[in-house]
């Protein structure tokens, strides 16, 4: 207990001193670093960042304190992060919405994610299972697709308008041609629950919940978003395979404001691969089907760039527009 | 005989050194943080949440669990004492509560707080234990069409719930219904009434509206009160014994049933995803004060009025575990902060949870109830203590509480916006208060409204605009008749009135 208020102390004193002045980089980071998190406790990029964030602190030997500011689609925190000072003391967790999606979903976004915003390092990334509940009559892909195709076409859930669920069968909706109707849920949880029940269609869907749902035949789950596949569920067929041009992963990436010093950035960014490496994130990742970020460095901003143009495109072909 | 093997092998968890000194601690800061106002579980859970990633995962759960739960206890003892709700779901609570405070009785008013908490809570625990995945499939027969049947039918009870006049009860639930529309529509995405602040696509905060018009309210009318010269409404308790605790014999026999149909209603509410401790509440009081003899007692310190609530919010923080456990369904956020703890620990719930984790499951479900049990042995002895709370001088207590309400305020969603909010409404509370209008209804407008028109937006975009899809189902229809049976009510007496004469005629 003693050197824990030490510790306290330490860090007190050393956070005072920088603040006279003088941070000298080469003793970053010297006080807590704040990680943003834009959405709301519990959901899986809150449980992603908590955990690479513990993992982070121990290598850093700074504390990392996680800060849940949910709204607008991951927006309000993500625009809190751009404004802060660039010395890596305030970074955030981006996803595929926040620095891909909100882009082309949100008319007056208050930040830019290709110019306003320094990648750190790729975490890493899952596709989408698309699932329908057990007693659906759809037995397959082509099934469904079939279904879309009559009457008064099939109905989908998603996680909110503008969400990588919702595109997601919107871009199913285009390459097939078929009549798919969106209903939007506040979660994901629920979405999944009306699935379950039967009350909508189908649902792209995190694979984790709904991968225990399928082993107990809750649920069917009936193609991969990913062109890759995914590591849970290799059994089931990549909807790439019918429909060419289908390939939509959700990711995590670590990023501060722009134009932070070279070789903080670095050093925050060797911290994030140390901690994927990390047994307990790896175990985690297995768990959950994350596949650890494959793009290096040098390479994130062309990712975001490649990102933010193939779901604009979707959105424009969906015409889904949120302000 | 397959649940006495469970029993065994959740006993063998729950009693071990470990998980029970994590339940004391997980029910104590539960207990602490519910009874500060504005600081709820979600926000003690989630800072705790990294605390227990070097504990075994049962173990942390039962001490996360513990806090929900426990918070639901504290909750209600400000309501009580000083009329300012904890959590949300308390603010039924300090309707009956409160007043029995001010007529002297504010020991018996926690005694039957801790009381019911805990039938509610171990009655519901039972339910878990024999039935989870029979009412969590129960549950998932709930399509959006009686989502919104049961919605309406808690709107039309609360337009029943406050003394007085009818139409300021309407006037309040049409303003929580106003309120509920703030924020990005779910359907279209599009900004309702933000006025341009981001930190309102979220909508406004459920704890900023509770805390303005409930605490600072209250807070403000004690000053004024003051400035005019002393108040005579204060409570004058400073010392209760065991004996004035106690309800009298006939007391404690009107009390089962409350207790008992708050907990009906809490279990069904809970295990429904997405509704919650506050709406559970809210039905039990209305649902009281219709069966009752005696309804004009309600609001003036009627027993009934606190039991019920009580045992409902905690029967349904219990029944939440449901959904959660036997499907990998979080109802609300905390449970989805519950779930995103299990999952860091490796463990995925899902439909095969209880055959798959039973030591978890079980171990889990049996320190539900010893945290019940030390609950109430640390509630009862603390209510003589609890009750010089009032004795405190304004010019402490009241600072104190303001200083909690910002932090609760703030800490929701780490947003000073809602810090400012939260005095907004307090004035506006105030104002409401001036003019005799009951606020409670506000919240339950507030709460209902959002949920009422997603689920008919739902309802009719799966149904492709077709309204008899409220028709076609049966437990829809129920709940539809049973609205319309409560609308025609008031109009009965005068009806047969009419008939009487025109039978002598």
């Amino acid at each position: 207990m003693k050197h824990v208020f030490k510790k306290v102390l330490a860090v007190a004193a050393i956070a005072s001193a920088s603040f006279v002045g003088n941070a000298a980089v080469a003793e970053y980071p010297e006080r807590p670093i704040t990680m943003i998190v834009p959405f709301s406790a519990g959901t899986s990029t809150d449980t992603v960042s908590r955990l690479i964030a513990k993992v982070m602190s121990d290598n850093l030997g700074q504390p990392i304190v996680v800060e849940n500011r949910a709204g607008a689609g991951g927006s309000v925190g993500t625009s809190e992060v751009v404004k802060a000072d660039p010395d890596g003391y305030t970074i955030a967790m981006g996803t595929v919405g926040t620095l891909a999606i909100n882009k082309s979903i949100f008319t007056d976004l208050p930040y830019d994610p290709e110019a306003d915003v320094t990648p750190i390092s790729f975490v890493g990334y899952t596709p989408t299972l698309l699932v329908v509940g057990a007693d659906s009559k759809f037995q397959t892909l082509e099934d469904l697709v079939a279904g879309s195709k009559a009457g008064d076409g099939i109905t989908f859930a998603s996680t909110g308008n503008g969400t990588s669920t919702h595109l997601a069968g919107e871009l199913l909706k285009v390459l097939t041609g078929g009549q798919m109707i969106h209903v939007p849920y506040k979660s994901g949880a629920v979405g999944l629950a009306a699935v379950m029940s039967g009350e909508v269609d189908f649902m792209f869907n995190h694979p984790v919940s709904a991968k225990k749902n399928v082993e107990a035949g809750k649920l069917r789950a009936l193609g991969v978003s990913g062109a890759k596949g995914s590591v849970v569920a290799p059994e089931v067929p990549p909807i790439n395979d019918s429909y060419d041009g289908f390939d939509l992963i959700a990711w995590w990436l670590i990023h501060g404001p722009a134009n932070m010093p070279d070789d903080v950035t670095n050093k925050l960014s060797a911290a994030v691969t140390a901690a994927i490496n990390a047994g307990e994130v790896r175990e985690y990742f297995a768990t959950s089907g994350i596949t650890e970020g494959d793009v290096p460095l040098d390479g994130l901003k062309g990712f975001i760039s490649a990102e933010v143009q193939k779901w604009g495109g979707i959105a424009e072909s969906a015409k889904a527009k949120a302000d | 005989m397959e649940l006495l093997s469970n029993l065994a092998l959740g006993m063998e968890t729950a009693f071990s050194y470990d998980a029970l000194l994590y339940c004391f601690i997980g029910v104590s800061i539960g207990t602490f943080v519910g009874a500060l106002p504005g600081i709820g579980p979600m926000v003690t859970i989630s800072v705790a949440l990294p605390l227990t990633f070097g504990l075994d995962p049962t173990v942390a759960l039962i001490m996360l669990a513990g806090i929900f739960y426990g918070a639901q206890y504290g909750g209600s003892i400000t309501s009580i004492l000083l009329n300012l709700p904890g959590t949300a779901s308390t603010a039924v609570t300090a309707l009956d509560g409160y007043p029995m405070t001010k007529n002297g009785r504010a020991g018996l008013a926690l005694f039957i707080n801790a009381v019911a908490s805990f039938c509610g809570s171990s009655l519901a625990v039972l339910l878990v234990m024999g039935f989870a995945p029979t009412i969590a499939d129960f549950a998932l027969g709930f399509n959006s069409t009686e989502y919104f049947s049961v919605m309406l039918l808690g709107l039309i009870a609360a337009c029943t719930m406050s003394n007085g006049s009818t139409l300021k009860a309407l006037v309040m639930v049409a303003f929580g219904l106003v309120l509920g529309i703030v924020g990005l529509d779910l359907n279209s995405g599009v900004p309702r009434f933000t006025f341009g602040f981001l930190g309102l696509t979220e909508g406004v905060s459920l704890i900023s509206i509770a805390m303005g018009l409930f605490g600072i309210a209250e807070i403000v009318t004690k000053l004024a009160e003051s400035k005019n010269g002393g108040s005579a409404a204060e409570p004058k308790v400073t010392h209760v014994p065991f004996r004035d605790m106690l309800p009298k014999r006939d007391e404690l026999r009107r009390l089962w049933g409350p207790i008992l149909r708050g907990t009906g209603i809490g279990s069904v509410i809970g295990a429904l995803p997405g509704s919650g401790p506050t709406v559970a509440a809210f039905m039990a009081y209305a649902m009281e004060k219709k069966v009752s003899r005696t309804p004009e007692k309600f609001g003036t310190g009627a027993l009934e009025g606190v039991a019920a609530p009580e045992a409902a919010n905690n029967a349904s923080v219990q029944a939440a575990f449901i959904p959660t456990l036997s499907l990998g369904i979080p109802g609300d956020v905390v449970m989805a902060i519950l779930l995103g703890a299990m999952i860091m620990h490796g463990i995925i719930p899902g439909p095969q949870f209880i055959s798959a984790q039973p030591a978890m499951f079980w171990g889990l479900i049996v320190s539900f109830w010893i945290g019940n049990v030390m609950l109430l042995i640390l509630n009862l002895p603390l209510i003589g203590l609890l009750v010089k709370i009032i004795t405190v001088p304004a010019r402490i207590l009241y600072p104190v509480v303001i200083f909690f309400i910002c932090i609760g305020s703030y800490s929701v969603a780490n947003n000073v916006l809602d810090v400012f909010v939260t005095l907004v409404f307090g004035l506006v509370g105030y104002l409401l208060l001036r003019l005799n209008y009951n606020a409670a209804p506000v919240l339950l407008g507030f709460i209902l409204g959002p949920m009422m028109e997603e689920n008919l937006r739902r309802s009719l975009v799966i149904s492709r605009g077709d309204l008899t899809v409220f028709l076609d189902r049966p437990v829809s229809v129920g709940l539809l008749l049973v609205c319309l049976l409560l609308l025609l009510m008031p109009l009965r007496k005068p009806l047969m009135r009419y008939i009487r004469m025109a039978g002598q005629r």
